[in-house]
């Protein structure tokens, strides 16, 4: 059961760490949310620099999200679960990959800059969708819970 | 020796940081702590057939299936596996029946997932009929191979 405990554990880790991904940029910079928490005045960096740790997770979560894919594929086993949430997740795993390019991208770029950054900004809000249906379809924790069978039959409508 | 002087909004910055990175570290822990548990509860140690057999009437007894039949009403009948490795169970010739309710907590599914061909790790009350009570149903189904 080994295999699934890192499976579950590198999905969660991987989950929570691009929630923290996609909310440091406005932490590390004069925002709305920084300024309510008082940590603009930490800012002493320029931002580009003050930026190291969401560099930093954005690698961290593509490492976990493959070994997330690779640990049940390469167990040769995978539990009944369902095709879309994993063809999702494979579409989700590959905009990580695309991230990082943009972001890389975007720390060099000048003229080009306003539009890597639209599409930073909603290559990670597709990025968690994907995850969150991802979750709902595949997720265990997800799975546990009591809903009424047609109120399943509903959400899944949805993606099916 | 030069001291640093650490101003009230510096100070303020710090201390949302450190509560920022506690709640992250906080939810990894919370994550690999559920993760962990699921995973025993999926490994926790199931009695044999004999050891089934000997089980009296009333005590508490985990026990691998494999479903040939459900019924809608909440029963099911199957064979117990027998564990060979962590991963790898074989049949038996003996058979048990489960029954669960709404207090039955299944975990890594639903109960949809309790369907013939499905693997199960059941914890629950051996029955005067010698049916089963869950308490807990764990679906394996997936995550084991049956020889």
């Amino acid at each position: 059961m080994n295999s699934f405990f890192y499976t579950s554990a590198t999905g969660w880790i991987a989950s929570i760490l691009i929630g923290v991904e996609a909310l440091l940029p406005y932490l590390l910079r004069r925002t709305r949310l920084s300024e309510r928490l008082g940590i603009t005045h930490d800012h002493k960096q320029p931002y580009l620099q003050r930026m190291w740790p969401h560099y930093w997770a954005g690698c961290l979560i593509a490492a976990l999200a493959f070994a997330h894919a690779w640990i049940p594929m390469s167990a040769g086993r995978m539990p009944s679960t369902s095709l879309t949430g994993l063809w999702l997740a494979t579409g989700a795993l590959g905009l990580v990959f695309l991230q990082i390019l943009f972001g890389l991208f975007l720390q060099q770029a000048r003229e080009t800059r306003r539009i890597l950054r639209v599409t930073h900004f909603w290559t990670m809000l597709v990025i968690s969708a994907l995850v969150l249906l991802h979750l709902g379809l595949n997720g265990t924790l997800f799975a546990s819970i009591r809903l009424p069978s047609h109120a399943w039959l509903f959400l899944r409508s949805f993606v099916l | 020796m030069t001291e640093t002087k650490v101003g009230p909004n510096q100070g303020r910055a710090r201390r949302t940081w450190f509560v920022l990175t506690a709640a992250v570290v906080l939810l990894v822990a919370l994550a690999v702590w559920n993760s962990a548990r699921m995973s025993i509860s999926m490994s926790a140690a199931a009695s044999d057939e004999q050891q089934f057999a000997q089980t009296a009437p009333g005590t508490n007894t985990k026990i691998v299936v494999e479903i040939a039949e459900s019924a809608p009403e909440g029963t099911a009948k199957g064979k117990i596996l027998q564990e060979k490795t962590k991963e790898l169970y074989t049949r038996t010739t003996s058979s048990a029946t489960l029954r669960w309710n709404a207090q039955t907590k299944i975990v890594m599914g639903k109960e949809a997932d309790i369907h013939p061909g499905a693997v199960v790790h059941v914890t629950g009350t051996v029955r005067n009929d010698r049916a089963i009570q869950t308490e807990q149903v764990v679906i394996l189904t997936g995550y084991v191979k049956v020889q």
